[in-house]
């Protein structure tokens, strides 16, 4: 392409690298440069602190989980609102923003009393969930919901039916007929909403702290471990683990992202 | 002949909508209906009186102040990003689109972090700032600047697909007119994308009134000073003063089902003027 | 306003759009850009409006700010504003020296819609009019600003047929009355017959014929414009002695220039094609293989005796009846007016 025909190239890319340059890349400099400072040894005993490994490992695999659930799920609902269009459709289909939009300290603070032991649910329930590990999980779950649904529906929004109604009349059954023809056209959506869910579980914090408890060694998650480190004015401390948080979510992504195939396909983040 | 196998059989129809609706109604309404059930579990009264406590009003006026903030400059960039990406090829595009999302990826606390070792007393501009008397962390424009870093995509990417959608050939026919590069901007493109822009902006604000991590971190959790309204739910219910907490919650909660509302229509607007972008003119 | 074109190129990337294009537009004429997808004709149109910029040659064109008029195949109107936004935009945008008071404004709007008999059509929004409607306001809108050229961009390509046939007898009045320079895009060989006074013929980034619509259609310049423009019947053959060889007729030709046993073609007119039942030197022989008769003149359709190639000939028919074909019959097909161009057998540009 040449010249851009288009007026205002230069404006909007100079606004866009300052702004950027300024609000995203010159904090996250602040944070390497500050983990840089660190001397190794220093690094080393922070990677392999036991209570950051136990944080990790929690919420790696509550994120997975939620992920997971996630997926299941946010494939069905979203099946079910562009397919079935049940009665109600439209509220319902507003309702799936809603962990979006709700503060999370509030999502934290009611999934607490719900799923304490006298709480809604947890007096039904013969276990423990609310300050346990699936207690995260749980809220893990809650946060994660629209991300599937909403990377899967406009998809499932613009398959053309023909394509099912050919496989149809060449006598193919239907549960042949979603695995063969409708899934190959999920992949990438489903990629990429089982990618944001885990990428938001990774990073959740006011939704867990509550159900959580926080108690070391069994509930707690990464983040939290930054704050406390924070208050005690431990910013190096509190660095290295962002650090390492950061490097696992990354990797994860692009991980993510490789392995769903395809030349050049970037997975979107957002 | 047989009936062709075009969609599942009503049975499992049924069977799968009641799961999906049970995973909604369990995961979705159970939650928001405990808010409220919890804030008026001691009464009316009590409910009101804890909304109209004075550091419950500051709280609230700082999550506005702090919003408004942050959607204005979110705003601003989101238009220039989203022109950029939208009518331009170049090479590096797809990067700087992946860097644009990149706040997606940040944990809310890891961002109030990064803002700390910049403004904070022991950051980079630490000293400069305390020389001057520019209070930065533990005060409104950190919050605001937090809150924008963890918002700042969603402009950007609900006006840029809108933009792409409506190719380059109303600019180049106003251009023949006559009409110069700021004309047709605001003539033209962007009234032509004013959907995309509102469901962006509406996304960031709900995003922003909602942020509890990031400035967690960054403003010190100051009663009545800086701390935003999540945050002062957050400490109500550490001093177990659960119903003002879940009165404050449920304050949030119905502007969280306002934003719901708004969305769901603004995208539906965004959709049908996409759709007549990019079909026959 | 004369516009003029000299060595003019253009590329991208690895394409070649333009090729040292030159071309000279006298004012108050109404020319057409015709030819194939990809000939250059659009990019050749772009560049005379300023939406695109040559890398090579020069542009002669005394154009300031919004005296250029441009009609998109697309119409490009403003969606978001009304048929009388649209229209009186360009009015709007102007330095507040050169601008008409609004009163002003409107008068010219609405006299501007009367023209293009959308009078009604101010408060509408462009989703509610019809494709032929829609493209009338972006005439409109072109229009009111009193532009110095006029330039059209496939106009009609997105609309349905009888639409299309109205609409450009509508845009030929309209420059008759106006006298406004036009240039329009076309791959339509039959609109620029029938609307312009110029017909330029392009073909892979090169002019292949420049010249009134009768010069092009009666005497083509290249086997090129030949295909293109009308139906053509296309023999394949070698010279020989002077004379085309084909399949054992021997073709007279007019002028020399080729060698002798150079492979070349002859190139005809259907009507210029008559059919015999007795062998008459310089004709071919053929089989009858289709009878048309539905239309203003019968069609015969022909397969050469001796290589199978297929031709057409227009016949009246009154000629058809005095002759009682029936299919499978042999009859002798002689030309009487053709062109020879050199060259082996094989399309000359790219479908």
């Amino acid at each position: 392409m040449g010249r851009p025909r288009l007026p205002g190239f230069r404006l909007s890319l100079g606004l866009t690298l300052a702004w950027l340059g300024l609000l995203v890349l010159l904090p996250l400099a602040a944070l390497v440069l500050k983990a840089a400072s660190a001397s190794p040894p220093q690094v080393w005993a922070a990677a392999r602190s036991p209570r950051l490994l136990a944080a990790l490992r929690l919420s790696l695999l509550a994120g997975f989980a939620a992920a997971a659930v996630n997926l299941l799920f946010g494939t069905l609902l979203a099946w079910v609102l562009v397919r079935y269009r049940p009665a109600g459709a439209g509220l319902l289909d507003a309702l799936v923003d809603l962990p979006f939009a709700l503060p999370t300290a509030v999502a934290g603070i009611a999934l607490t009393r719900i799923y304490m032991p006298d709480g809604w649910v947890g007096r039904w329930l013969p276990f423990k969930v609310a300050f346990t590990p699936l207690g995260v999980f749980v809220a893990l779950v809650f946060i994660g919901l629209p991300f599937v649904v909403r990377t899967v529906q406009p998809v499932l929004l613009e398959l053309p039916p023909e394509e099912e109604e050919a496989a149809a009349c060449l006598g193919a059954s239907r549960p042949r007929i979603l695995l063969r023809v409708v899934l190959p056209h999920l992949r990438p959506a489903l990629f990429t909403g089982f990618a944001l869910a885990l990428a938001r579980g990774l990073g959740e914090y006011g939704s867990v702290i509550f159900i959580s408890a926080n108690l070391p060694f069994r509930t707690e998650i990464p983040p939290l471990l930054i704050v406390s480190r924070l208050e005690q004015y431990d910013y190096l401390g509190a660095t290295l683990i962002a650090c390492i948080l950061l490097v696992l979510s990354f990797a994860l992504l692009l991980a993510l992202q490789l392995l769903q195939r395809g030349p050049g396909r970037a997975v979107r983040l957002g | 002949m047989a009936e062709l196998a075009r969609t599942e059989p009503r049975a499992v129809r049924v069977a799968l909508t009641a799961l999906a609706l049970a995973f909604l109604g369990g995961f979705l309404v159970v939650p928001l209906a405990a808010v409220f059930a919890e804030a008026l579990a001691q009464g009316w009264r009590v409910y009101l009186a804890a909304l109209r406590e004075p550091e419950a009003w500051a709280a609230l006026r700082l999550t506005l102040e702090a919003t408004l903030g942050a959607v204005l400059l979110n705003t601003s960039f989101g238009l220039a990003a989203a022109w950029l990406l939208g009518k331009f090829q170049f090479p590096g595009r797809r990067l700087l689109a992946v860097l644009i999302d990149l706040p997606f990826a940040v944990s809310p606390v890891v961002a109030g972090l990064m803002f700390m070792l910049v403004f904070g007393a022991q950051g980079w501009l630490g000293p400069w700032l305390i020389d001057r008397d520019i209070r930065i962390a533990f005060a409104l424009p950190g919050i605001v600047l937090a809150t924008t870093f963890v918002t700042f995509p969603f402009v950007a990417r609900e006006l840029a697909p809108v933009f792409q959608a409506q190719g380059g050939e109303q600019e180049e026919a106003a251009r023949m007119l006559g009409a110069s590069g700021w004309q047709t901007f605001w003539r033209v493109s962007l009234p032509g994308a004013r959907w995309g822009l509102a469901y962006g902006v509406i996304l960031c604000t709900a995003r922003a009134m909602g942020e509890f991590g990031a400035v967690s971190v960054v403003s010190g959790h100051i009663r009545g000073l800086t701390n935003t309204l999540p945050l002062h739910v957050e400490t109500l219910y550490n001093e177990y003063q659960f119903a003002a907490a879940f009165a404050c919650a449920s304050l949030l909660s119905l502007s969280a089902l306002a934003t719901v509302g708004l969305k769901a229509w603004a995208g539906r607007r965004r959709a049908a003027a996409m759709q007549t972008s990019r079909s026959a003119p | 306003m004369t516009l003029e074109l000299t060595a003019v190129s253009k590329r991208f990337g690895a394409f070649t759009a333009l090729d040292q294009v030159s071309l000279r537009i006298p004012d108050g004429q109404l020319v057409a850009l015709l030819g194939p997808s990809g000939s250059g004709k659009t990019t050749l149109l772009r560049i005379l409006a300023g939406l695109e910029t040559a890398d090579q040659g020069l542009l002669a064109a005394d154009r300031g700010r919004g005296q250029v008029g441009f009609v998109f195949q697309h119409y490009a109107l403003f969606k978001h504003m009304s048929v009388f936004e649209n229209v009186a935009f360009g009015l709007k945008v102007r330095p507040r020296r050169e601008r008409p008071s609004r009163t002003g404004i409107r008068a010219r709007v609405q006299a501007i819609l009367d023209t293009v008999q959308l009078g009604w059509a101010g408060p509408r929004m462009p989703d509610q009019l019809s494709g032929g409607q829609r493209q009338r306001v972006a005439l409109a809108r072109a229009l009111v600003t009193e532009p110095r050229v006029l330039l059209l961009d496939e106009p009609f390509g997105a609309l349905d047929s009888q639409v299309r046939k109205d609409l450009r007898r509508w845009l030929r009045r309209l420059h008759d009355q106006t006298g406004v320079t036009t240039v329009f895009v076309t791959h339509d060989q039959e609109e620029a017959l029938e609307v312009a006074d110029r017909i330029v013929v392009l073909n892979r980034g090169r002019i292949e014929q420049d010249g009134t619509p009768q010069e092009v259609y009666e005497r083509p310049a290249s086997a090129f414009v030949y295909q293109f423009l009308g139906q053509v019947n296309r023999m394949q053959g070698r010279m020989r002695a002077g004379s085309l060889e084909v399949g054992g007729a021997s073709l007279a030709v007019a002028e020399g220039g080729l060698a002798e046993g150079a492979e070349a073609a002859a190139y005809l007119r259907p009507h210029h094609l008559q059919v015999g039942l007795a062998a008459v030197p310089g004709s071919v022989p053929a089989f009858v293989r289709r009878l048309h008769q539905a239309g203003p003149f019968a069609r015969v359709h022909l397969e050469a005796v001796h290589d199978g190639t297929e031709l057409e000939a227009h016949l009246s028919q009154e000629a058809l009846d005095a002759l009682e074909l029936r299919p499978g019959q042999v009859v002798y097909a002689l030309p009487s007016r053709l062109d020879i161009f050199p060259g082996a057998p094989g399309p000359d540009y790219v479908i």
